[in-house]
């Protein structure tokens, strides 16, 4: 792993006037921070499946953080007009033992100085993540919070007439099946680790969660002693799994530990509960129950304690997702012309839809920087899944094929791996 | 399952005996006809007699499968010609209850079928939830059948969701047929 910075780049120039304009931005705080970037130069020796900007444009964008300004080339004066302080430029080279050098900057526009710059050496298939780490440390240098464009995503997808789960980067790329068996294989959620992926399975004829690791390839059944369990979701903070037991038309939430595989019932309402989400802390999940005849989203705390009543509006609340920023919820609520998304805070208050006239859109999940959110929806026809910004702008379609669905967020990002030989400079 | 074969076994006798009318069947295969030590006339009797109950155990089998098929086809069938549950709702229509008391009567006549009921939702809404809601509606057609007097030994809910459509696309009418309990009739001696 050989990562260094590319020292001292060009000539230090000052204009104090756009340094101004820029801090004027930043000040404001929400709004997104104009940032310049130069096609990628030493492109046309390199198949990819896009060119190296339009990830990286992608990655500004949906971050929520940035307004990207994108130019064929280095123009001054385009950047002076749309009040772009800093921009992102590199090369990529092919190397003699078929490896590609990326070199990729970040400059401040008015003195061309390197603000950071950094030189991965990959083989083709990580070009990609490259960049993607690359945008997430223009956003650490910039803003103060890492992006999350280095992120994975599981999500469960329609192969030879099976669900099987794959897990893909955030933006569909690099999509792996991780299982293959033929039978409904759904619900993926992420082992806080990332090591592992729990999911339910109806291999066996009925409903029941399994786990699949990652390092070993091994899968195991979880709860034998279960009837049926569905709807796994892992704790960010500790071992624990709560899912939703099913028995005699019963639909309860019983939490496990994932070690000692130790189980016990959380709460005993007459209702029918499922769809757990864990809050942030991991003191809290979020559930749905149909007390009243038809969904709501409730909140508990991890004894089965404490419960309330979350949403108010609309008739059918369902597959809530707690912010990793902690006061609000988004969540998938029916309307008169289909499903559609929605966020609040946790009183039910500060209702904001965020879809709207775009067939249904269900199961929505946040980034693990709260920066976005994946949700599924058949818009176009067919289920597929998409990533928006969590104010419900930039909504971008990052699968295709027959059908995706359920999208599950890995809850935090791995370190840019690089198995590198090459030379120091 | 032997005691069961047994009671089966005197179950077909006394229904051959029942029947007076029938010569017994004296068609023995050749070579185990004439046996030397034992009487010749005991032993064909014998014999006989053992075909006739191996050929009712075996009409027997056959009526039990028959009813079997019966009942699955019957409650298949008539579940996908109408919509049995409302969008969201587990209750059981008229129709399904009248066709519910004809599938009860079946099961308590025989008694070596086993029920396993699946609840099925349309597309609409999240999985987990439909998960449940399926689970719901298996609950409804079992406690139906329980409720009849056919014993909840029987009888077995299980929930497929949304997961497994009998019709694909995005119509009402292909919600409607999606929204169904399935049966699966067991013969378990």
């Amino acid at each position: 792993m050989r990562w260094f910075l590319i020292l001292m780049f060009g000539v230090a120039l000052s204009y104090a006037a756009i340094d101004t304009v820029y801090l004027e931005i930043a000040v404001e705080g929400q709004r997104a921070i104009p940032l310049g970037l130069v096609h990628i130069e030493g492109t046309e020796n390199i198949i990819l499946h896009e060119a190296p900007h339009k990830t990286l444009e992608r990655d500004f964008f949906m971050s929520g953080r940035f307004a990207p300004v994108v130019l064929p080339q280095y123009n001054r004066m385009t950047f002076y007009q749309n009040r772009v302080a800093y921009f992102v430029s590199g090369k990529i080279t092919s190397t003699d033992d078929k490896q590609y050098e990326l070199e990729l900057k970040l400059i401040a526009v008015q003195s061309l100085t390197l603000v950071t710059g950094q030189s991965y050496k990959v083989p083709l298939e990580q070009v990609r993540q490259a960049l993607h780490d690359f945008a997430d440390m223009v956003s650490q240098q910039l803003t103060g919070y890492r992006g999350v464009a280095s992120s994975r995503l599981a999500w469960v997808s329609k192969i030879r007439g099976y669900k099987q789960i794959v897990v893909g980067d955030y933006d569909g790329y690099n999509a792996k099946q991780a299982t293959t068996h033929p039978s409904i294989n759904t619900m993926p959620t992420w082992d806080r680790n990332l090591n592992k992926i729990y999911f339910t399975s109806f291999r066996n004829d009925r409903p029941q969660i399994f786990s699949r690791d990652f390092n070993t390839g091994r899968v195991q059944l979880l709860f034998p002693h279960l009837d049926q369990t569905f709807s796994p979701a892992a704790s960010p903070t500790t071992d624990e799994l709560v899912f939703t037991v099913s028995k005699h038309g019963r639909s309860n939430l019983w939490i496990a530990d994932t070690e000692s595989l130790r189980t016990r019932q959380l709460s005993y309402q007459r209702a029918n509960e499922t769809s757990p989400a864990w809050a942030p802390n991991g003191y809290e999940v979020l559930f749905s129950a149909d007390r009243g005849g038809s969904p709501q989203i409730y909140a508990m705390d991890n004894n089965g304690g404490d419960m309330r009543r979350v949403t108010f509006v609309g008739h059918y609340n369902e597959s809530a997702s707690w912010s990793p920023l902690g006061g609000k919820i988004v969540y998938s609520s029916q309307d008169p012309g289909g499903f559609n998304i929605y966020t609040s805070d946790l009183a039910g208050g500060e209702v904001t839809q965020l879809t709207m006239n775009a067939g249904n859109n269900e199961h929505p999940v946040w980034s693990p920087d709260g920066m976005m959110i994946a949700f599924s929806s058949n818009r176009t026809g067919s289920y597929q899944i998409y990533v928006m910004r969590q104010d419900g702008s930039g909504v971008t379609r990052i699968t295709g094929g027959t059908e995706n669905t359920w999208p599950s967020w890995a809850p935090s990002v791995n370190t840019f791996h690089q198995e590198s030989q090459g030379n120091n400079p | 399952m032997k005691k069961t074969l047994l009671i089966t076994l005197t179950f077909a006798m006394i229904f051959a005996c029942g029947k007076k009318a029938e010569p017994p069947q004296v068609e023995v295969p050749a070579e185990e006809a004439p046996v030397a030590a034992a009487p010749v006339n005991q032993d064909s009797i014998d014999a006989a007699q053992q075909a006739e109950e191996l050929r009712q155990a075996e009409l027997e089998n056959q009526r039990i499968e028959q009813q079997r098929s019966l009942l699955e086809d019957m409650m298949n069938r008539l579940m996908a010609e109408e919509i049995y549950f409302d969008f969201d709702k587990a209750s059981l229509t008229e129709k399904a209850r009248a066709l519910l008391a004809e599938a009860a009567d079946i099961m308590q006549k025989e008694p070596t079928l086993y029920v396993e009921v699946q609840g099925h939702t349309d597309e609409r809404g999240s999985a987990a939830y439909n998960m449940a809601l399926g689970g719901k509606r298996a609950q409804s057609v079992v406690q139906y059948l329980i409720d009849y007097g056919v014993s909840s030994d029987r009888l077995k809910s299980i929930s497929f969701g949304e997961e497994a459509p009998k019709a694909e696309g995005v119509t009402e009418e292909a919600y409607a047929l999606n929204r169904r309990a399935a049966f699966k009739v067991q013969i378990i001696k």
